[in-house]
């Protein structure tokens, strides 16, 4: 289940980074994106990376 | 497998753990007024959400937070007590919210169980993006606002809220408030506590409170 949990977290993450991405590059954008950069490398740190080709 | 079929002698019970790490001092509150004590619950835990969190100086502890579903009958299932060690605020996160069913066919799910698991997935969901702005927090400058992303339990919400740091630690000043976009409440689970023109803020209630104060990393 601690699998589960991590790549729900990591594909809400992505989601939500996907829709900032698109906005032109601002210090508060730019700190959105850092920030959940951040935490979904720990995620995945944690659990090994996602399989992207899935 | 042995499916649960007697219903009426099951009920639910909130059980606290902690700190873990040396010897384990247990506290239980049950959900009915007939709730087993702690030991007894060691004893069951057939349905288990658990928890940890580690931080820094006197904040160093460790919790294991434990729903667990009394079956009626007497085969019990032992806890699936897992050592819990230091780990990132990140991974505590998550760690803390893994739920274990060590049988799902001798589970019986209540309708008290799944209000208790949908409150701490609510919780759970908004410390995920809490996680998220006290990072954005660390790297905000004094001056002007900024951009944080908005705390609902929805994990599909985009929204995002502009915050000067002092509203932004005026809300974390409590574990269980969260700044959200207008419209994004969950009225059973949380109460609008602020309004204004580019957010709110949610006050957790009942288990998603206590489950949000265990998952702030700052209390």
């Amino acid at each position: 289940m601690e699998g589960n949990d991590s790549a729900e977290a990591i594909q809400a993450l992505t989601s939500r980074r996907a829709v900032i991405d698109k906005r032109p590059s601002t210090p508060s954008r730019d700190a959105l994106i850092k920030a959940i950069n951040e935490v979904i490398a720990e995620l995945e740190g944690r659990d090994g990376p996602m399989d992207r080709t899935a | 497998m042995r499916k649960e079929t007697d219903s009426s002698q099951s009920h639910v019970s909130l059980l606290h753990v902690c700190p873990l790490g040396g010897e384990q001092r247990e506290r239980a509150s049950s959900h009915t007024s007939k709730g087993p004590s702690a030991a007894a619950a060691a004893k069951t835990g057939a349905l288990v959400y658990s928890r940890q969190y580690s931080g820094a100086g006197d904040r160093n502890q460790n919790y294991a937070l434990l729903w667990y579903h009394r079956r009626g009958g007497s085969s019990l299932a032992p806890t699936p007590f897992e050592r819990l060690r230091p780990a990132s605020s990140t991974e505590a996160l998550l760690r803390r919210s893994t739920i274990h069913i060590g049988s799902s066919e001798e589970v019986l799910v209540t309708s008290e169980t799944n209000g208790a698991l949908q409150a701490a997935k609510a919780a759970r969901n908004q410390s995920l993006w809490r996680e998220v702005n006290e990072r954005i927090r660390l790297v905000a400058s004094d001056a002007g606002d900024m951009e944080f992303l908005c705390e609902c339990a929805d994990l599909g919400c985009t929204e995002t809220l502009h915050l000067s740091l002092a509203e932004y630690e005026h809300i974390r000043s409590s574990p269980t408030r969260f700044p959200i976009a207008l419209g994004h409440e969950l009225p059973e689970f949380e109460n609008v506590i602020e309004e204004t023109n580019g957010y709110a803020v949610v006050q957790k209630k009942g288990t998603a409170a206590e489950v949000a104060a265990q998952l702030d990393h700052r209390s």
